[in-house]
C-alpha cells in the first residue's frame, strides 16, 4: 500500500494544498514551506496514535481558528493487491472503506472503475475544530467517502478506522528533533516492537539479571560501614513488632518490569570502558536508531506488513557517504518512503521525477516534480546534462529565493568563482556580496538553452530570472522569452555589446593595480592590461584556472571587491525586482549600466 | 429463527462478520433484536436496523457513486427518495458485495409490506447474500401492493417460509377470531374476545370506561380502521366523561403523525425572524416537550461549535423538528404502555396487551381489505381484544361474518 495524494486545508501554514506521492518521495523547498506540515499530515492520518502530538490553535492557518474553520485533511491510499476490494474485506465493505478508482495519469479519484488502468483505492481524512467553550481541538480520524457536504461530527457518526487498519499500514516517522540516546532501549516502543516483531525477548538473561539483583553476592546492608546502622535499625524495629521484616537495601524493584527499565544503552570502543549513549556522539546513535527501525522495516516486510516510512533531515548528524546508504537502504526495505531534506547531495540521489518541490504562496502549498516526466531515450543532450548529471546544482538553485538562468555555462562557473572569495572575506557591515549567494541560485545552462531551461524551470520555481549577453543572440533570446506563455519574472541583459567578462573588466577597472596580481599566476597575461584580460577570457570560456585567478585578484583589491559587491547586491535586486542605479529597466529588460 | 441457526452451522460468519436483520419503522426492530439473541451460535454477531436507516447508509457511503450515475443526492428527510437511489446503487454488483463482505446473510420479516423499491433493495441483496425472509401476504393493507410484489416473488422462490397463523397470543379465542377473519368465515365471541353494538360515542365510550376499570392498570391500544366523528367521539367522551357506575374519566392521547407532531409544536413557537441559538433554545423551553428540547438543544450547541451559524429562522427550526420527530418514529421504539389510541396503519407491526377496536359505520376499501384491516387489529392483541361496532346490522357483514 501508498500514499498516491494528500489533500490539505488549513493545517498550520497550509490553507489549501494538493500533493501527488510516487513511491520514493524527496520533500525539497525552502524554510517554512511546509515540508514538515505535510508529513505532520501524513501522520495525523495514518500514524498510530501515540506518534500525534496534541493538536492547539496553532495548528490551524492563522492560528485563530473560528467554529467554522475546519481543518481537513485527505490522503488516498492505493496498491492493494490485485485491485481487487473483494480481496481485501479488512478495509473494504460495509462499516470500512468504499472503494474507489486512483486515476495515476490525472490524479483523479473515481467511483467507479471505468478503465481497466485505474488501481482500487480508498481514502481516510481527518477533520478538526477548535472547540472555543472547552478550548480544545476535537479531531476525527474516518473514512472519506466523498467530497460532499457530509459532516463527520453531526449526527451520523463517520466510520472511524480502526487501528487494527493503521497498524496494518505501517507509518514510521522519524522527526527531525530526534532523541536517540534511549531509542535502544525498553523506554523505547520502537524497540519494544522490534523484539516483538522478532520474537527476540532476552527473557532468560533478564530474569538471571533478576535473580542477582534479589540476592547479591555482596549485599549492600551487609558493608561493613552500613551495616551497624541497619541492624540497630532492625534491632529497634524488633522490640516494637513481633516478628518484624529485616531491612534490606536492593538495586531496582526486582522484578523483571524494573530490570527492562533500568537497561541503558552502552557503547563500548575497542577494549575500552563501555560508555552510555547519552554520552556518546550524536553520529552513532542516531545510525543505531535508524538501523534498528529498518530492521523492524525488514521483519515487517518478511511478514508481509506494510512498511512506509517518514524520514525529516537524514542528513543530520550522518557524514555524506552515510546519508547515502542510509536513504538506499530506508528506500530498499518500504513500500514507500517521504524524505525532507535540506541537502542537495540527497535530493540528488532520488529520481528526479520523485523530488518535489514544495512552493507556499500566501497559505497555498503546491508541489511539483523536480522532472515532469522520466526523460525519453531521445531527450535532448542539454536535458540529461541538466537533469541528471548536474542535478545536484540545479536542485540547489531551485532551493533559492530566485533563480538564475544564465546564457552559458561559463556565466554561471564565472558568477560562482568570484562570488566565492567574496563571501569568505566579507565584513560584518558595507558588504553585501553575500545576500546574492543567499537569495539568488545560478543554474548551470547547459548549450545556451536559456529559453527552453528558463520555460522547465518556471514549472516549478516562482521566481525564474534571465541573463543574457548584449549581442544579436541575446536580443533573440529576450524576444523568445517574452513570448512564452508565462514569462520569466525578470530579464536581465549585459550592455549593447557587452557580456559577463566585460562587467568583469569593469570590476578589474576600479582599481586597475589589480591586474598585476593576474600577470603574475596567468603567463598569457604578463604584459596585458584590463582590456586585455577582458579580451583573453572570451577566448578562454570556462576556464577554471583562469577564473580563480580573477576572482583572487578581485578579492585581493579593495577598490575591486567594493565594485564586485555593487554588481552582486543590485544583481540581487534585479533578480527580486528592485531598482538601481546599476540596472535600467529599457522595453522591460534590465540592462547593467558599468 | 431455527433456520437462521442451521444457516449459521453451515456457514458461519467469519471475523467481523454478522447477521444483517432488517425490519421496518416502529417497534418490531426491538423485537426482532430480542428473537435474534436467543438464536444459539449467532452471540451478539448480527446488526438490526430498519430498511429505511440502511438504505440511508448505502446512499451517504456511496453518495459519489450516486453523483457518477446522474442521480440526485436525496436530502435526509425524503425517505422513499432515499430508497430508490438505494436500489439503484444495490444494482451494482460491487456494492452488493461491499455488503456482503460485513453481512453475509440476511434476515428480514413482514416482506409483504415491501414496497416496489424497497423490494428491489431486498432482490438485489439476496442474489449474493443468504436471505431468509417471511411474509404475510394477508397482512398487507397496502391496496396499490395488491398483487402482492413481495409475495408473488417470495412464492417463486423455493423454500420460502409461510407465515399464516399469528404468533402474538395464545389465547384461543382470539387465534379463533383471527382464524375466522382470514378465512372470511363468521367470528364467535369467546373468553379474550367480543364484538359489542354500540351506535352512539357515549354509549361505546361508558362501555369503554367499565372496560378500562375491569383491566386494573393493564395497558390498552384504542385502534380503529379510520380516525372521524364515530372514534374521534368515544376517545373523547372516555377522556372526560364518567360513567354511570362511576368509572373514568381515563385520558386517552391520540398518536399523532410525525408531521403532525412537529407543526404542533411549531404553531407554539414565538420565534423573532432572525433568532439567535439561545433564542431558539428559549422558544423550545417554553413549548416544554422535553425530548424534543433535549434533541434541539444539542443540535444548536453542535452548530454553535462547528459552524459560524448564529442566525435561526423559522423554515430552519421547522425542518429540523420534522428531521427530529421523524426520527423518534423510524428508527425509535414507540411506547407501547398506557393507554393510547391509533389507527391500524399506526399499529402496524406493534403488539399490545389489550386492544380496543373501534368499528364506525364507514370503513374503506372492499370486503378483502376490511378483513384485513380487522385481521391486523385483532392480531396486534396479547391478551385480549374488544371490538365496538357502530350499526348493527354490521354484526352480520364482513369482515365479522
Amino acid at each position: 500500500m501508498r500514499v498516491a495524494d494528500l489533500s490539505i486545508k488549513n493545517y498550520r501554514g497550509v490553507r489549501e494544498g494538493h500533493l501527488r506521492f510516487k513511491s520514493h518521495v524527496v520533500l525539497v523547498g525552502g524554510n517554512n514551506t511546509g515540508k514538515t506540515t505535510v508529513i505532520e499530515a501524513l501522520t495525523l492520518l495514518l500514524g498510530r496514535d501515540r506518534l500525534i502530538r496534541d493538536l492547539t490553535e496553532h495548528d490551524f492557518f492563522g492560528s485563530d481558528p473560528q467554529p467554522a474553520d475546519r481543518m481537513h485533511l485527505v490522503a488516498t491510499i492505493t496498491d492493494f493487491d490485485g485491485d481487487d476490494p473483494n480481496a481485501h474485506p479488512d478495509w473494504f465493505r460495509d462499516g470500512r472503506a468504499v472503494p474507489k478508482w486512483w486515476d495515476e495519469t490525472t490524479g483523479v479519484v473515481n467511483p467507479a472503475q471505468t478503465d481497466a488502468s485505474w488501481r482500487l483505492c480508498c481514502q481516510i481524512g481527518v477533520q478538526a475544530y477548535f472547540d472555543r467553550p472547552s478550548l480544545t481541538v476535537e479531531v476525527v480520524r474516518y473514512f472519506h467517502d466523498h467530497d460532499g457536504a457530509i459532516d463527520p461530527f453531526d449526527d451520523d457518526s463517520p466510520v472511524g478506522v480502526p487501528p487494527k487498519l493503521i497498524q496494518q499500514f505501517g507509518f514510521f516517522l522519524v522527526r527531525a528533533s530526534r532523541t536517540w540516546d534511549r531509542v535502544l532501549s525498553w523506554g523505547s516502543e520502537l524497540f519494544r516492537r522490534t523484539l516483538q516483531a522478532a520474537a527476540a525477548q532476552p527473557a532468560g538473561a533478564i530474569l538471571a539479571q533478576r535473580d542477582q539483583l534479589r540476592t547479591p553476592e555482596r549485599a549492600i546492608e551487609d558493608d561493613a560501614q552500613i551495616a551497624p546502622l541497619i541492624n540497630s535499625v532492625n534491632d529497634e524495629v524488633a522490640r516494637c513488632i513481633a516478628g518484624s521484616p529485616k531491612l534490606t537495601l536492593r538495586v531496582t524493584n526486582t522484578d523483571s518490569r524494573s530490570v527492562l527499565e533500568a537497561v541503558s544503552p552502552h557503547y563500548t570502543v575497542g577494549d575500552g570502558m563501555s560508555v552510555p549513549a547519552a554520552r556518546q556522539g550524536n553520529g552513532l546513535i542516531s545510525l543505531q536508531g535508524l538501523f534498528l527501525l529498518l530492521e523492524l522495516g525488514r521483519l515487517r516486510a518478511e511478514a508481509g506488513e506494510g512498511f512506509t516510512m517518514a524520514l525529516e533531515e537524514p542528513e543530520l548528524h550522518l557524514p555524506p557517504a552515510t546519508q547515502q546508504q542510509l536513504v538506499l537502504r530506508v528506500q530498499a526495505l518500504t513500500s514507500q518512503t517521504f524524505i525532507t531534506t535540506h541537502s542537495p547531495t540527497i535530493a540528488a540521489m532520488a529520481d528526479p521525477t520523485s523530488v518535489l518541490l514544495l512552493r507556499n504562496v500566501e497559505g497555498k502549498l503546491t508541489a511539483e516534480p523536480f522532472l515532469a516526466q522520466k526523460l525519453v531515450p531521445a531527450a535532448a543532450n542539454w536535458q540529461r546534462k541538466f537533469y541528471q548529471h548536474n542535478r545536484t546544482e540545479v536542485i540547489d538553485a531551485l532551493m533559492h529565493t530566485a533563480v538564475l538562468v544564465p546564457e552559458g555555462r561559463s556565466d554561471h562557473l564565472l558568477l560562482k568563482t568570484v562570488l566565492r572569495p567574496l563571501m569568505l572575506r566579507q565584513g560584518w557591515s558595507g558588504e553585501h556580496a553575500h545576500s546574492f549567494g543567499l537569495e539568488v541560485g545560478v543554474v548551470p545552462t547547459e548549450d545556451a538553452k536559456v529559453v527552453e531551461t528558463a520555460r522547465d524551470l518556471l514549472r516549478v520555481h516562482p521566481r525564474v530570472c534571465c541573463l543574457v549577453d548584449g549581442d544579436d543572440e541575446g536580443q533573440r533570446y529576450v524576444r523568445e522569452l517574452a513570448g512564452l506563455a508565462q514569462p520569466p519574472s525578470v530579464v536581465i541583459r549585459w550592455p549593447d555589446g557587452q557580456m559577463i567578462e566585460d562587467a568583469i573588466g569593469w570590476i578589474l577597472d576600479a582599481d586597475a593595480v589589480s591586474v598585476t596580481n593576474l600577470r603574475n599566476d596567468i603567463p598569457a597575461l604578463v604584459a596585458a592590461d584590463v582590456a586585455g584580460v577582458v579580451a583573453h577570457m572570451k577566448t578562454k570560456k570556462c576556464d577554471l584556472v583562469l577564473y580563480e585567478a580573477v576572482a583572487e585578484a578581485i578579492s585581493e583589491n579593495e577598490a575591486c571587491r567594493v565594485r564586485a559587491s555593487e554588481l552582486f547586491q543590485t544583481l540581487t535586486n534585479a533578480c527580486t525586482g528592485v531598482a538601481s542605479d546599476r540596472f535600467a529597466v529599457v522595453d522591460q529588460v534590465w540592462v547593467f549600466q558599468p | 429463527m431455527q433456520r437462521l441457526a442451521e444457516t449459521i452451522v453451515a456457514a458461519p460468519p467469519r471475523e467481523g462478520q454478522k447477521v444483517l436483520a432488517l425490519t421496518f419503522m416502529h417497534g418490531a426492530r426491538r423485537r426482532l433484536d430480542e428473537r435474534l439473541a436467543a438464536v444459539p451460535g449467532l452471540g451478539r454477531r448480527y446488526e438490526c436496523t430498519t430498511l429505511d436507516s440502511f438504505a440511508a447508509r448505502i446512499v451517504r457511503r456511496w453518495q459519489s457513486l450516486v453523483v457518477q450515475m446522474g442521480a440526485r443526492v436525496p436530502t435526509e428527510t425524503e425517505y422513499d427518495e432515499t430508497v430508490a437511489v438505494a436500489a439503484t446503487l444495490l444494482a451494482n454488483p460491487e456494492v452488493v458485495l461491499w455488503v456482503k463482505a460485513s453481512f453475509p446473510i440476511l434476515v428480514l420479516d413482514e416482506a409483504q409490506d415491501l414496497t416496489r423499491s424497497r423490494l428491489d433493495i431486498v432482490q438485489s441483496l439476496a442474489t449474493e447474500l443468504t436471505a431468509l425472509i417471511a411474509a404475510d401476504e394477508f397482512q398487507c393493507l397496502d391496496a396499490t401492493l395488491r398483487p402482492n410484489p413481495a409475495w408473488e416473488w417470495l412464492k417463486e422462490q423455493e423454500d420460502h417460509i409461510a407465515l399464516e397463523k399469528p404468533m402474538r397470543t395464545t389465547v384461543s379465542a382470539l387465534l379463533e377470531a383471527a382464524t375466522a377473519v382470514r378465512a372470511a368465515e363468521p367470528v364467535h365471541a369467546g373468553k379474550g374476545f367480543s364484538v359489542n353494538f354500540t351506535p352512539k360515542p357515549a354509549m361505546a365510550g361508558g362501555f369503554l370506561n367499565t372496560y378500562i376499570a375491569g383491566l386494573r392498570g393493564s395497558s390498552v391500544a384504542v385502534i380503529t380502521p379510520s380516525i372521524k366523528s364515530f372514534a374521534e367521539g368515544v376517545v373523547a367522551w372516555t377522556s372526560q366523561r364518567t360513567n354511570s357506575r362511576g368509572r373514568g374519566p381515563y385520558p386517552i392521547v391520540w398518536e399523532q403523525a410525525e408531521t403532525k407532531r412537529a407543526e404542533a409544536v411549531m404553531d407554539r413557537i414565538v420565534l423573532p425572524a432572525d433568532a439567535t441559538c439561545s433564542q431558539a433554545l428559549a422558544a423550545m423551553v417554553d413549548v416544554g416537550d422535553r425530548a424534543l428540547v433535549r434533541e434541539v438543544a444539542s443540535w444548536l450547541d453542535r452548530l454553535g461549535r462547528t459552524r459560524n451559524k448564529s442566525i435561526i429562522t423559522r423554515e430552519v427550526l421547522a425542518e429540523r423538528l420534522q428531521f427530529i420527530c421523524a426520527n423518534q418514529r423510524r428508527f425509535q421504539r414507540p411506547i407501547d404502555r398506557g393507554l393510547m389510541a391509533m389507527s391500524v396503519h399506526g399499529a402496524k407491526n406493534r403488539e399490545f396487551e389489550n386492544v380496543v377496536i373501534l368499528w364506525p359505520a364507514a370503513v374503506a376499501g372492499d370486503d378483502d381489505q376490511k378483513r384485513r384491516l380487522l385481521y391486523n387489529a385483532i392480531t396486534r392483541a396479547k391478551s385480549a381484544c374488544l371490538v365496538l361496532v357502530q350499526l348493527q346490522k354490521q354484526l352480520g357483514q364482513p369482515p365479522f361474518a
